[in-house]
């Protein structure tokens, strides 16, 4: 397992930034943070591969209602278990 | 005269240029001249007064406009479309120097109470009506030398609720003697801090209501303050606003909200 | 926890620290506080800002113990981050070069410098020499804490009830129209209403100029794509009506003849709201003789009242048409749209003022567009803290802190408990209101004059009481009377005062006041006052302290202990010796004294600290079982109001006949006491414009402001001006039956009023338009009507002609 440490920058909109939770909270690959301010939102993805953590923060930065993603960590270390 | 001359050679728009231009430049001179002579003292009425009651009265600016008939209606169209062109020369321009920058700070000041006061208006303004200053200030516009900046935050309708002209209005005079003011205000935003040399320089200023940034820091910005690269847009994306400056502190509770130093906290 | 939730775990910190960098450009959690300064060392603090009743919350950015900066405060729920062009030039009203930086006693025809320590003995001395002789005169830019130290020194320290303050002259209209409809002071709705009206109606109001901040709340909503259908109603044309849908204009003092106009139309229609009356309204007429409290009338004697008001006559004496009167009537008519209406000066100065007040009331409340968010009644307030200190604390020669008032037994026990004072301290003798006051103080003492010494604070009366000449002038002539005047820079009143104490003012002291929507504010002390410049409220506690040392009776309470005592550690501090006053927060103490007071009439307040988190909150507050303290939108509503009965939509728990319901009163229309004839054939109006603060005193010394509006000026339509042979920037003379002035003549200046009608602004000390202006005024409320009298106007070059 991968596990990637992200900060989603969520755009001023309040409907575009519920469209998003609303969909993140779908993901089960996703868990949310408390945003802060409303707009900068702490995400942990669990993905099986590196590979498969970086298409879908891809997927995230272009969400519409996402203004930026910032990746923090990502811990490489889950392929081992 | 609605509608362009029926016949004659293709000498015609040429001396028609002339004509204008003659009447251009008769108007100018009549108008400096009437500009600069002193006001004359209202001459006393000799006259009956029933004389400027009958007397035909030149329409104000304010009823031209309001008039969209007649001959002169839509003369204006297409004309701020035209003035608006040049605004956008995309390309790198060169990176400010210290002196250019000193400069352009001091023109802010001309305007400004402090830095982050709303610009007092530098030109007369309709003082009733709806104000039309989006029409200029909308996108931006240039004339000449002179320069419409493009409105930095959201248009909103009530510009004269912030902005006021800054000289008399005429024809109220100026107030004699009023004591002076003696506040300082913070006259510069300074440069932006930048994590290390040749890194993005961080906001100096708030970003609150803000978001044209072209307005100041575009090609028809001051040169101590243009940017070297306009034609990167998002500039958000390099440059980091300030928590302190925009008011983002943390909620209370997250960290201690502490009143300022010398003023007691303590609570009965 | 497993391997997985703890990685999982370690990931979310890492995430959510950066979030919080991104977010407070600090990281979050138990860190040591950190100042919030950037940007040069700047710090920033809330704080109301200083001038109208809007109350919008300014941040202040203070460096080397000065103010540098100003910005609109985003968290603020009144502005949301916008200001107007005062607030925005607020921090440079300290910064006059002309404070007043030490006391100045009068000595000849000089004002020389003294000290504190002498001040104190002056003023403690007059006092002594007969202590219900000396009256204090204070003001709606009063902070709470500052009006209720007042209240507590002269009705439980001096035992006279001699106290009174500015706003009986400017918001008095609207009090009495509140009681007599609702029995109890202060709007039902708030600003939210402002969020979710449909349609918006301005009585006489214009509040792009003078409640710009919340006009934009409005108007915003359009850039959005919302749609707000705004309706002017007034006398002439303002940045307002540039706004505005439908703009209706009206003959002076027929306003009342329009609202009658409108409630014929929902009666004889059968539009009004039969269901919402029924449940929580009464009707009510005028008696004779005419009382507050009126006589109570049937439904059907209502609608015979109203029978003369029919669109064709109400027409004829007001000159809306007909149409117009059908469209105000069809929109109160629909249940499918929300009313908001506001109004201010334009139907307060008025002779009719608490008539017109009620009957914008009732036609709310008959047509049931009131309590819900959208559907309010709504009288918007001029000073910071009319209604927190002046209204709410009570700073009146009738009224206790609380909703008191001194003619009650009980309610002066209830007080002299709290203050601790032996019981019959209290005086149930009222004081003199704001114009008694000043006719004794100018009236020799053998003539029954018997106000001798009277003490102004944070107000400018020889500039802005109607009628100076008797009401002021007189008493400098009197060897035996003494003007005391604190202030922050020299005014009309200080120039003739005995005694001048100079004032700390706004960001210089700490303070709380009051807004237009029952939003109590708090803010701190950010930078010193210049000189020996001091707090209003130190001020009064010094005095009463000078008199305790001297064993003046009135100020130990039942155990001998100085009235205003405040312990730190068990100990007392002596707040008054100004070196210590911020030893402890003196603001929170008298607050949380001042709060006890609250419940009564079900403002509660909520603790001092509350207010410090808050950018103010709105009474009643009320404490929840979580501990937490909540506000109050929607006043008397079911849903929001804890006070309101269980079950019940709405409930007027303070009727003024005590069964749950408010009064729909017929007023009728009557003629003004002086109309244009053909000597003086102009309506004269006065009023504000956006740039200047009432009497100017602030505003005239912030050059941004003062250059945009130098001077005052008289606005007339041109057809007018054409007629009369003058031509824009003309000096004329405007006269009245009471006194005449010149003024430059501005055609198409900021308003516009219709032909037959003149404006002229008040802000300007030299050109003094009040004395020109009629001093009839409401028979309740007492505030007289500066909106509209005779005028005629002359060119300067025929007076000269005439010699």
């Amino acid at each position: 397992m991968t596990f990637s440490s992200l900060v989603l920058t969520l755009e001023d909109s309040a409907e575009q930034r519920a469209g998003v939770l609303a969909l993140l909270e779908r993901d089960a690959r996703i868990t949310l943070g408390t945003p802060l301010e409303e707009r900068w939102l702490p995400v942990v993805t669990e993905t099986a591969t590196p590979e498969e953590g970086e298409s879908l923060a891809d997927f995230l930065r272009e969400l519409p209602g996402v203004r930026f993603l910032d990746v923090v960590m990502v811990d490489f270390s889950g392929g081992e278990c | 005269m609605s509608g362009a001359p029926q016949d004659g050679g293709p000498g015609l728009p040429a001396r028609w240029l002339h004509v204008a231009a003659g009447i251009a430049v008769a108007l100018a001179f009549t108008g400096y001249v009437a500009g600069t002579r002193p006001v004359p003292e209202r001459p006393e009425p000799e006259s009956t007064p029933g004389a400027s009651a009958t007397s035909e009265r030149a329409p104000s600016y304010r009823e031209l406009r309001e008039a969209r008939r007649g001959d002169n209606a839509r003369m204006y169209e297409g004309a701020m479309e035209a003035l608006r062109q040049g605004l956008d020369p995309l390309t790198p321009t060169a990176v400010a120097t210290v002196e250019q920058r000193a400069r352009a700070v001091e023109a802010r000041k001309a305007h400004r109470a402090y830095d982050g006061a709303p610009p007092t208006i530098p030109h007369e303004v309709d003082p009733l009506g709806t104000p039309g200053c989006l029409s200029c200030h909308g996108q931006g516009m240039k004339l000449g030398e002179r320069i419409a900046p493009r409105i930095s935050h959201p248009p909103y309708q009530s510009c004269n609720q912030c902005h006021v002209v800054e000289a008399s209005p005429k024809p109220l005079a100026p107030y004699p003697d009023v004591p002076a003011n003696r506040f300082v205000g913070r006259t510069s935003a300074g440069g932006g801090a930048r994590a290390w040399p040749g890194a993005p320089p961080t906001m100096p200023h708030a970003e609150h209501m803000r978001t044209e940034c072209a307005s100041c820091h575009g090609p028809t910005g001051k040169p101590g303050l243009r940017t070297s690269h306009p034609e990167r847009q998002n500039c958000v994306q390099c440059h980091a606003s300030s928590a302190a400056l925009d008011q983002r502190e943390p909620p209370v509770g997250l960290l201690d909200s502490t009143p300022p130093p010398g003023v007691a906290k303590e609570v009965p | 926890m497993d391997r997985r939730d703890f990685l999982k775990s370690t990931a979310m910190t890492a995430a959510t620290l950066a979030a919080s960098r991104l977010a407070y450009g600090q990281a979050a959690g138990p860190t040591p506080p950190v100042a919030t300064g950037a940007g040069g060392g700047v710090k920033w603090n809330k704080a109301p800002c200083r001038f109208c009743g809007t109350g919008c919350h300014v941040q202040v950015g203070v460096e080397g113990g000065k103010v540098v900066a100003i910005a609109g405060d985003p968290k603020a729920e009144v502005n949301k981050g916008l200001l107007c062009v005062k607030g925005y030039h607020v921090g440079l009203a300290l910064y006059g070069s002309d404070r007043l930086t030490q006391p100045l006693l009068r000595k000849g025809d000089k004002q020389v410098p003294i000290s504190w320590d002498e001040a104190l003995d002056v003023i403690a001395s007059r006092i002594q020499k007969d202590p219900k002789g000396f009256a204090l005169y204070g003001s709606g830019q009063w902070t709470i804490p500052e009006g209720y130290a007042a209240s507590k020194l002269v009705k439980g320290g001096l035992g006279s009830n001699q106290l009174d303050a500015n706003a009986r002259l400017c918001m008095s209209s609207a009090v009495t129209g509140f009681l007599a409809t609702y029995g109890v002071d202060e709007p039902a709705g708030c600003y939210d209403d402002l969020d979710a009206c449909d349609v918006l109606i301005m009585w006489g109001n214009n509040p792009a100029e003078m409640h710009p901040v919340l006009f934009s709340r409005v108007i915003d909503r359009r850039s959005r794509g919302e749609k707000v259908t705004l309706i002017d109603i007034g006398t002439r044309r303002t940045r307002t009506s540039a706004f505005c849908d439908h703009v209706l204009r009206f003959k002076p003092n027929t306003d009342l003849a329009i609202a009658c106009g409108i409630a014929h139309l929902l009666v004889e229609n059968g539009t009004w709201d039969k269901a919402f009356v029924d449940a929580n309204c009464a009707f009510r007429a005028p008696s004779e003789p005419a009382t507050l409290q009126g006589k109570a009338i049937t439904f059907d004697e209502y609608r015979a009242l109203l029978a003369p008001y029919t669109p064709e006559h109400v027409e004829k004496l007001s000159g809306v048409s007909q149409q117009d009167l059908r469209m105000l009537a069809g929109l109160f008519g629909r249940q499918d749209v929300r009313i908001t209406s506001l109004w201010c000066m334009g139907v307060n100065q008025h002779t009719r003022g608490t008539a017109m007040n009620s009957l914008i009331h009732g036609l709310h409340l008959l047509s049931g567009h009131f309590g819900k968010p959208g559907d309010a009644p709504t009288s918007l307030t001029g000073q910071p803290s009319a209604c927190g200190t002046v209204r709410e604390v009570g700073t009146l020669a009738h009224a206790l802190p609380g909703g008191r008032v001194v003619a009650e037994e009980k309610h002066r026990h209830q007080m002299e408990d709290l203050w601790n004072v032996p019981p019959g301290r209290i005086s149930s003798k009222p004081g003199y209101h704001t114009v008694q006051m000043w006719e004794r103080f100018s009236t020799p003492t053998d003539q029954g004059g018997d106000i001798h010494t009277l003490w102004v604070q944070v107000t400018n009366p020889a500039q802005t009481l109607p009628n100076r000449h008797k009401l002021v002038d007189p008493s400098r002539k009197l060897a035996d009377k003494f003007l005391i005047v604190s202030d922050a820079y020299p005014t009309e009143t200080t120039r003739i005062a005995d005694l001048v104490l100079p004032s700390a003012m706004w960001v210089e002291k700490n303070g709380m006041v009051g807004n237009s929507e029952r939003r109590t504010q708090q803010w701190f002390k950010m930078v010193a006052p210049p000189g020996q410049a001091r707090d209003d409220a130190w001020q009064l506690i010094a005095v009463a302290h000078r008199l305790f040392e001297r064993g003046f009776e009135g100020m130990k309470d039942k155990d001998g202990r100085f009235l205003f005592e405040v312990k730190k550690d068990g100990k007392p501090v002596p707040i008054w010796d100004f070196q210590h006053y911020y030893d402890v927060n003196v603001d929170a103490h008298l607050f949380e004294e001042y709060r006890k007071t609250t419940r009564l009439k079900h403002k509660d307040l909520a603790p001092y600290e509350e207010y410090v988190k808050a950018r103010g909150l709105r009474w009643p507050v009320v404490q929840q079982p979580d501990g937490g303290w909540r506000e109050t939108r929607f006043r008397f509503s079911g849903f929001d109001d804890p006070y309101v009965q269980e079950g019940r939509d709405i409930d007027f728990y303070h009727s003024p006949t005590h069964d749950g319901r408010a009064q729909i009163w017929f007023n009728p229309y009557e003629p003004p006491p002086e109309s244009p004839d053909t000597e003086f054939p102009f309506w004269l109006c006065t009023g504000r414009v956006i740039e200047h603060w009432h009497s100017g005193t602030m505003t005239m010394r912030i050059p941004q402001l003062q250059r945009a509006m130098p001077s005052a000026y008289l606005e007339m339509n041109r057809a007018d001006a054409r007629r009369l042979g003058v031509g824009n920037g003309d000096i004329v003379t405007v006269e009245t039956r009471r006194g005449s002035l010149d003024l430059p003549v501005w055609l198409g200046g900021r308003g516009e009023p219709p032909e037959g009608s003149l404006f002229v602004p008040f802000f300007d000390e030299r050109l003094l338009i009040n004395e020109l202006t009629l001093d009839a005024h409401d028979p309740f409320s007492k505030q007289p009507d500066y909106k509209k009298c005779a005028a005629r106007v002359r060119g300067r070059a025929k007076k000269e002609a005439r010699g």
